[in-house]
């Protein structure tokens, strides 16, 4: 078991209002699987990829990271933790718009003090078929090839998990697909665990395993 | 939405840009209200102090002053009838208060009447407020009041006191220079003045058609009054409400005062710019012209300075009055506050020109705006760059990256630091030096520890008052190491100016010097060799010759300087006739000196307190006694033990009638320490003020930036990076900024120190030493190492308190 939840709630304060974003999900994802996580707009799947990614604190409940309760440490433990086990993909790909795609990409490696190994990154580049992009800026680049240098960036830790949130969400149908295929076939050769976070159908086929999330309630298939 | 709104709504939420505005201009203002208050107070001072007159016109006989007083050219006249006697108030000995009868009472400028009228009777008299409180009594017509007078007897000592009782028949409106100087003039009635024994002056101003230096000479020669009796009134002559040397300083310093102001305001648009690139491409987006936007940011940049203007015009209104205050203060001489409708409109059109200048650049960039850059979303400040990757993207790589990602930005925010921080050294080198020597400049003008001299405006006729009995009496108090005398007589020469007109070169003197001087004086001489020996000859002398820098100058100003100049050589036999002054008894001699070697002033200690145009001639005190010249001393320099100093000063004091000076090296060096140190804080406080705005320019530079980046640090957090280290990447970002603003203030700011430096020596300072601005520069050092750094970890806590998911915003 890398992820596991047990009674996850996180309640937002909206004025006088409680919104209850996400409530008692207790979910469980093995090594190595492929899980989506579908639901509309504002059912609480970015909620859930937030307190599973140790970017946002529960109200209730407990986060397991390859057995470790991650909501235990203080903000400097729980830095170091996304910084090694966890890798993220967000929508609008999220690059560092002054680092080039090769720095986008090392980045969280200088951060954690770590020798960047520059043959394997150059070969996840080349899997990524961003071999001839690497001195590229960001904004230089087109949606489909900025979301693959945040996939080499998320990969490159080789995490415990790589969280994905509406990855293919600013792409277009073709474009989509290319990225979910690599996005699958990287993780099945670095023997990863990916969870997507998703409002399509079509993106959710591409994982082993879908959760279903509606109202703050998660619910299997 | 019409444009204009959009700017006025963009103008509303820019408060730092609006108070920026209002700081430059409240620096502008001020200047400019100080710099015309300077300039009217001296007019007012020289108008108070000596008047509205051109000419003054001595020992002139009442026949000669009605032949004056009947000539067309004249268009005022004032005469004055000066007792030769002093009046002490009558519980105050030490306080001397010179009686006068002036014509022009209640007429000239300088002797205005702010109640009742000149004294008719001999026992009416005007007073001054301030010899009012000296006296007493109120300052009011009818009060009434004693002094001592005592007359000068035809043996030039004084009479006994004798009681007088005055009423006062009119006050005089306040003398602030005289006051400030504890200078005191009573006036009577003529009827009075006529009962002493007194001097006849006549104090003239012509009519505007007239010359006044020729008229005067042409004047005199046709009333038959010497030319030593004609003097003219060199402040008055001189001074001038537009003087361009003055209006020439406040245009560079407003030329400074307005870069830094737009240099402020550009950065702050730039911001802007960048800020509301999304803005301003949706603009184009829906239609509108690049002259629209351009327009726009021109209006947002108007109505902000519509609202920082009147801000820093009251602003600088309070500070420059602030500012005078301290400064009479400091220097103790009394300004007044001048605010004219003038200082407004240029402190006006000087900071809507900065602005128009800081806005010009950011508008044009945003009117350039391509469409596209409204709906991406990264940033369009990033372009390819060609430097080299970098492998292993460490924090402090990351720092470097960001620091050289908006080149414009940073450059803005360091110039506008660096600014305030190069102004601040170029001044404070040149003060630090200043305050430094100001021991330099008081050596200058007196040799040795304490010196007694003979006052310039001694009652006429008087004996010598620092006689060889007071020398010895001095040079017995206990802690005196050494007394030297120097005798003086003075000269007037008739001398050829080559145009067949003579010019008498009033001014002139011999210095009588013990042996030890001589010997010190000697080894000056550049002109050969010369002994003791040589100086046997009472007429022998050795000439002290002007620096070259002020012969050239008195050249220049084609006075047939040269022509005089040029006689004093080695060799040269030169005829005087001896000064008909009060205190020199040879009036009438004639003497003939020859010159046997030169000396350079410069080399030379000040031995006698006068500042003359024409080469000083020193000789043996034997040779006065030779000559039968007057033997009495003219100053008296005193080396005295440093721990007895003030005690001496003050026992010499006690010694020393009122006729006399005495002055301490160390209070008069004290002194000009404090009054430049006065200055020299209130330049720093106007310089603060412009480093405010550098700080809050760096304030709005930060947040703004941070504001733009906070997805960065969103996303840097989410791939690991915690908290206290994205505060650690900005707190580096900024010591960045520290060393640029640093290094650019010492370069730039030590080479602007030097150049003033080299300015203030050429322009006649020959006193000042460089001295290396230590303190200056730690402190420069303490301040850009301590704002940036503090400005950042502000910014950084701030950025803590925001979490990772409000960083990364909806794009999650």
């Amino acid at each position: 078991m890398i992820v596991k939840t047990k009674n996850l709630s996180k309640i937002y304060q909206s004025g006088e209002t409680e919104v209850h974003a996400l409530t008692d999900a207790s979910i469980s994802i093995e090594r190595g699987e492929a899980v989506a996580i579908i639901g509309s707009s504002g059912s609480g799947k970015s909620t859930l990829l937030h307190l599973l990614g140790g970017i946002d604190r529960p109200t209730k409940g407990k986060v397991f990271i390859e057995g470790e309760d991650i909501y235990k440490h203080n903000d400097e433990a729980l830095a170091l933790l996304r910084r090694r086990r966890i890798g993220f993909v967000f929508q609008m790909y999220n690059l560092m718009p002054q680092l080039n795609v090769y720095e986008n990409v090392v980045l969280p490696l200088g951060l954690d003090g770590r020798i960047v190994d520059k043959p394997r990154v150059v070969a996840l580049l080349e899997n990524l078929g961003l071999a001839d992009k690497h001195k590229s800026l960001p904004n230089q680049l087109s949606g489909g090839q900025q979301q693959r240098v945040a996939i080499a960036r998320a990969l490159v830790t080789q995490p415990a998990i790589v969280l994905a949130d509406e990855p293919t969400g600013n792409l277009d149908s073709k474009t989509s697909v290319e990225v979910l295929n690599l996005l699958r076939a990287s993780a099945s050769k670095l023997g990863q665990t990916i969870a997507i976070i998703t409002h399509d159908e079509k993106a959710a086929q591409f994982c082993d395993r879908i959760l279903r999330i509606e109202d703050g309630h998660i619910r299997e298939g | 939405m019409k444009l204009s709104a959009l700017a006025w709504k963009n103008a509303r939420q820019s408060v730092s840009i609006i108070l920026m505005i209002a700081l430059a201009s409240m620096l502008i203002c001020s200047v400019i209200n100080l710099g015309i208050s300077a300039q009217r107070s001296l007019v007012d001072s020289i108008l108070e102090y000596t008047g509205d007159n051109q000419v003054r016109l001595e020992n002139i006989t009442e026949e000669q002053a009605a032949q004056v007083l009947a000539r067309q050219e004249v268009a005022l006249a004032d005469l004055h009838l000066a007792p030769r006697g002093l009046g002490n108030p009558a519980d105050d000995a030490e306080k001397n208060i010179g009686l006068l009868y002036s014509s022009g009472l209640g007429q000239v400028a300088n002797f205005t009447l702010t109640a009742g009228r000149a004294p008719e009777a001999v026992n009416e008299a005007v007073i001054p407020p301030h010899l009012a409180e000296l006296l007493g009594v109120e300052p009011i017509v009818g009060a009434e009041f004693e002094i001592f007078y005592r007359q000068q007897n035809s043996d030039r000592t004084l009479a006994e006191a004798v009681p007088m009782r005055f009423v006062v028949s009119g006050v005089l409106q306040e003398q602030r220079m005289y006051a400030a100087m504890s200078l005191y003039d009573m006036f009577i009635s003529k009827t009075l003045a006529k009962q002493f024994d007194f001097e006849r002056r006549l104090y003239l101003r012509f009519h505007t058609k007239y010359d006044p230096r020729s008229t005067a000479v042409r004047l005199a020669e046709d009333i038959g009054l010497a030319d030593k009796d004609v003097s003219f009134n060199e402040s008055y002559l001189t001074a001038d409400l537009n003087d361009m040397a003055a209006v020439g300083f406040i245009t560079v310093l407003l030329l400074i005062l307005g870069a830094a102001g737009a240099l402020v305001v550009y950065n702050a648009y730039n911001l802007s710019v960048v800020k509301k690139v999304h803005q301003y491409g949706l603009l184009t987006v829906i239609g509108a012209a690049k002259t629209q936007i351009y327009r726009c940011i021109y209006l947002e940049a108007l109505y902000c300075a519509g609202a920082g203007l009147p801000l820093g015009l009251l602003g600088g209104t309070l500070f420059g009055y602030a500012g005078l205050f301290a400064l009479n203060r400091v220097i103790n001489v009394p300004m007044r506050y001048v605010v004219t409708p003038a200082a407004y409109l240029i402190s006006a059109a000087v900071t809507l020109t900065m602005v128009w200048i800081g806005v010009t650049r950011p508008a044009r960039r945003a009117s350039r705006i391509a469409p596209v850059e409204a709906v991406r979303f990264s940033s369009p400040e990033e372009k390819a760059s060609g430097r080299k990757t970098i492998e292993n993207v460490t924090l402090n790589a990351l720092v470097k990256i960001n620091m050289s990602r908006s080149k414009r930005r940073l450059l803005g925010t360091v110039l506008s630091l660096a600014f305030s921080g190069i102004l601040f050294l170029g001044f404070s080198t040149v003060a630090f030096s200043m305050a430094d020597s100001a021991g330099n400049l008081v050596a200058q003008a007196m040799p040795g520890d304490i010196t007694v001299t003979v006052g310039q405006y001694g009652i006429g006729n008087k004996t010598d008052p620092l006689t060889h009995e007071l020398a010895s009496a001095i040079g017995g108090l206990n802690g005196v190491r050494n007394v030297s005398g120097f005798m003086a007589q003075g000269f007037v020469e008739y001398a050829d100016a080559g145009d067949g007109e003579k010019i008498a070169t009033i001014g002139q003197k011999a210095v009588g010097v013990e042996p030890e001087v001589m010997r010190n004086i000697l080894r000056h001489v550049y002109t050969g060799t010369v002994t003791l020996a040589d100086l046997d000859d009472p007429h022998n002398v050795i000439a002290a010759v002007p620096d070259e820098a002020t012969i050239a100058f008195y050249i220049r100003e084609g006075i047939g300087y040269d022509k005089i100049i040029e006689r004093y050589v080695v060799g040269a036999a030169l005829g005087f006739e001896l000064f008909d002054d009060s205190r020199y008894q040879a009036a009438g001699k004639t003497v003939s000196l020859n010159i046997i070697g030169l000396v350079r002033q410069d080399d030379i200690p000040p031995y006698v307190n006068t500042i003359s145009l024409f080469p000083m001639f020193y000789m043996p005190q034997k040779s006065f006694a030779a000559l039968g010249w007057d033997e009495a001393y003219e100053r008296l320099v005193l080396r005295v033990d440093d721990e007895r100093h003030e005690d001496i000063y003050a026992a010499v004091g006690q010694l020393c009638g009122f006729e006399l000076s005495v002055e301490s090296f160390k209070r008069m060096k004290d002194e000009l320490s404090r009054q430049l140190t006065g200055i020299i804080v209130i330049v720093l406080l106007m310089l603060a003020v412009i480093a405010l705005n550098g700080v809050l320019n760096l304030v709005g530079a930060t947040f703004m930036g941070i504001e733009q980046r906070k997805k960065e640090f969103g996303v840097l957090m989410a791939v690991g990076l915690s908290r206290k280290s994205v505060g650690r990447l900005l707190i580096r970002e900024g010591i960045w900024v520290s060393l640029l603003s640093a290094a650019l203030s010492v370069v730039f700011g030590l080479g602007l120190g030097l150049v003033l430096y080299h300015m203030v020596v050429y322009a006649g300072a020959d006193y000042l030493h460089f001295e290396f601005p230590v303190w200056p520069l730690l402190s420069l050092f303490g301040v850009l190492g301590f704002v940036p750094y503090a400005v950042t970890s502000w910014a950084a806590r701030k950025l803590r308190r925001s979490t990772i998911v409000e960083l990364l915003g909806r794009w999650v």
